[in-house]
């Protein structure tokens, strides 16, 4: 079933006495229940603003935002809550509360103006704790915890707000890279165990790639909707992050700190060796193309073979005719760097 | 984590149908409220029984229950002075404690008290224009009226402190965010202080005197006429507070996540402001500004429950602002000797101290504060 749906949405910054700034324009879109979207986009694509609007903080400039058949601008602050709860990026000092008090907070919608908890709610914040895994922190003060044991909590407090859709912007931002992968992969388990739509934002390209259900690609005003792969191989993902310092290599799928190609280099072969010398010569900055593609050019273009086996493999860069065997990566950078310094020192020379 | 992930999640239904499971642990300890009420009343008989003239406990609740004491003039001065002062003390207590509660939270700010707003300026200003202008003007003018002493003094306070809170209520309905409030009620502060000082540079000595009085607060003030009315403005404040907690709870997660749980933000910081307002205004006009309570009080209920929830944090400060605003005025009173210190002085010199020590043993203050 669509949780969530815009139609014909236009958003952006209406103020008075000033030019409307439209960020992006008739942007139609589908989330439904059970499903985990990731919104990427490049620094300024606007995925806040979006989210803003999808969250009924903000007003579209025009169409609709529709939350299960009923537009978002109709329903009241507290009918909203009850089918939309978010996860923001303000890291709020919550000081002494113990963690079943935060998760409680989510209870707000449902309770009466006390703030008192019915069996019934008590049992939703314990389902919501168990169901990031938090009960062992649960009764602990939350200003003792990690950055991801609170990040925890603030997804159970959503999840016991009982809504239908769960935004989070930018839920990874603070944590470490395992604790990243660990997110995304509750996020998931969660959209898929609870029949909740989840839509996160997040600047975690590479986690998600390899997590989200469909990704909502926003670059140059416009949303592309598709599978993570699906973007990857028509294009999309590479053209939306093109020129942002970063390259993406749709073969790795990887993403790599882009300097100014120095010069091409051909691999040869293929396996887990291969694809971290791939690696280790884009971070330093050399186009690796695949032998096929540079045919005819062969004694100009340096050229890599690996031999041994794949714990202790071997290094064997071939250039005009000369060939240099090297045991570790950093040797046959080293290699290649010399190389350069050799070649341009002769076109100096000429 | 790999496993607990692997395995499905039951429905809360599952959790609600478990009847064995015990209450949620919220960390709240509401028992305390009990401690802190024996608490009050112990010092509301201390009160009663200590001064000039020790009276028996027995006597007291003698008289209490509407009895003749022993010596007719315990019972004269039991409820003609020590019973509204102390009556008068609970309530500017529990007005002041709450009061810096709500602004402590309100504006995520430690150091927040009641009359962040501005609220004691307003009154002080409105009784320096009364008391000093009066000199310049011809006293005798207002004393024709029947405007003399206390009532006079706390007619023009409450003036002051009311025009104050109609400005600081109107703008708050209309500003994007808090922080701009507090801006505007200190610098309100500055210039209510220029204006007290000049109106103090031009008046007579006499009612320099009476103004400095006026400033150093005092319980003592209150008859049981005026009484009513501190009551009433005393009551709709704590009352209006004690509706908020919900909404206090969910601000603590910042405006953003109390307006995404279906709070209408606007409307909480009206209630939030109005009941400030009124419970720091109609303390002013009867007591005085009372310094230190209203910053001191949040802080101590905070340490003592161990929690930032406002469900147990609002009667907590009620209960221990009003225990603290007797316990000053016992020690004002300085028992056994014909003495009394001014208010003010006596809360800061012992409120300070306790306060510093208690955020040396804390050490995390911020953090501890929830802000």
């Amino acid at each position: 079933m669509a949780v969530l749906q815009t139609h014909a949405l236009t958003i952006g910054y209406a103020a008075p006495r000033q030019p409307k700034v439209i960020i992006a324009r008739d942007i139609d879109l589908t989330l439904r229940g059970g499903e985990m979207v990731c919104l990427l986009g490049p620094n300024g694509a606007g995925k806040s603003t979006l989210m803003r609007t999808l969250a009924g903080m903000q007003k579209p400039l025009a169409g609709r935002v529709t939350l299960c058949g009923q537009d978002i601008a109709a329903l009241k602050p507290r009918q909203l809550a009850a089918r939309l709860s978010v996860v923001l990026t303000d890291r709020p000092n919550l000081g002494l509360l113990n963690g079943y008090a935060l998760v409680a907070i989510g209870r707000h919608p449902h309770t009466d103006w006390t703030g008192r908890l019915s069996r019934y709610d008590e049992a939703v914040i314990r389902w919501a704790v168990d169901a990031v895994d938090a009960h062992d922190i649960a009764e602990r003060p939350v200003m003792a915890l990690s950055d991801g044991q609170r990040q925890k909590l603030m997804i159970a407090r959503a999840l016991a707000q009982e809504s239908e859709l769960i935004l989070l912007d930018e839920p990874t931002a603070y944590l470490d890279l395992p604790r990243r992968a660990e997110m995304m992969r509750l996020l998931r388990h969660l959209a898929a165990e609870t029949g909740r739509a989840i839509l996160l934002s997040t600047h975690d390209l590479d986690l998600a790639l390899r997590s989200a259900d469909t990704l909502w690609l926003m670059a140059g005003g416009q949303v592309r909707v598709g599978a993570p792969e699906d973007l990857v191989l028509s294009g999309a993902f590479e053209a939306a992050f093109h020129g942002e310092g970063v390259t993406f290599d749709r073969a790795t799928g990887a993403f790599s700190v882009a300097r100014a190609h120095r010069r091409t280099v051909v691999v040869h072969g293929q396996g887990v060796p291969h694809t971290w010398t791939r690696r280790a010569l884009q971070r330093a900055g050399y186009a690796v193309a695949s032998v096929e593609r540079l045919n005819g050019h062969a004694r100009v273009t340096p050229q890599i073979a690996l031999s041994g086996d794949e714990y202790r493999p071997t290094w064997h860069l071939y250039h005009y005719g000369d060939e240099q065997v090297c045991h570790t990566i950093a040797q046959l950078l080293t290699a290649l760097e010399q190389l350069e310094d050799a070649t341009t020192e002769g076109s100096y020379e000429r | 984590m790999s496993q607990t992930l692997s395995k499905p999640i039951p429905r809360p239904a599952d959790y609600a149908e478990d009847t064995a499971l015990p209450r949620l642990n919220l960390g709240l300890r509401p028992w305390l409220l009990l401690v802190l009420l024996a608490g009050l009343a112990g010092a509301f008989l201390l009160s009663l029984a200590v001064g000039s003239v020790s009276i028996p406990l027995d006597q007291i609740v003698t008289v209490l229950l509407g009895g003749e004491a022993e010596r007719a003039s315990w019972t004269n001065i039991i409820l003609k002075f020590r019973l509204p002062k102390a009556t008068t003390a609970v309530l500017a207590g529990a007005a002041l404690g709450v009061g810096g509660l709500l602004m402590q939270t309100f504006f995520r700010n430690p150091l927040a008290d009641p009359f962040v707003l501005g609220v004691s300026s307003g009154a002080s200003l409105g009784v320096a224009l009364v008391v000093l202008a009066a000199g310049t003007v011809g006293g005798t003018l207002l004393a024709g009226f029947g405007l003399t002493g206390d009532l006079m003094l706390a007619s023009a306070a409450a003036l002051g402190a009311g025009a104050t809170m109609l400005i600081v209520i109107l703008i708050a309905s209309r500003l994007p965010n808090s922080l701009t409030l507090l801006i505007l009620g200190l610098m309100m502060g500055y210039l209510v202080s220029a204006a007290v000082s000049l109106l103090l540079y031009f008046a007579i000595p006499e009612r320099i005197q009476a103004y400095l009085s006026w400033t150093f607060g005092s319980f003592g003030g209150v008859t049981w006429e005026q009484m009513p009315i501190l009551a009433g403005g005393v009551l709709i404040g704590l009352c209006i507070a004690l509706l908020l907690t919900k909404s206090l709870n969910a601000l603590l997660l910042g405006e953003g996540y109390a307006r995404s749980l279906g709070m209408n933000v606007s409307l909480t910081r009206v209630a939030i402001v109005s009941a400030t307002a009124v419970l720091a205004g109609t303390v002013t006009a009867f007591c005085g500004p009372i310094s230190f309570v209203g910053i001191a009080v949040p802080h101590l209920c905070r340490s003592l429950f161990h929690t930032s929830d406002h469900r147990v944090l609002v009667p907590g400060t009620i209960l221990m602002g009003a225990i603290v605003a007797l316990i000053a005025a016992l020690i004002a009173e300085v028992p056994g000797r014909n003495l009394i210190l001014p208010l003010n002085a006596v809360t800061a010199l012992i409120g300070a101290p306790v306060v510093i020590v208690i955020i040396l043993r804390q050490r995390n203050l911020q953090q501890s504060f929830g802000g």
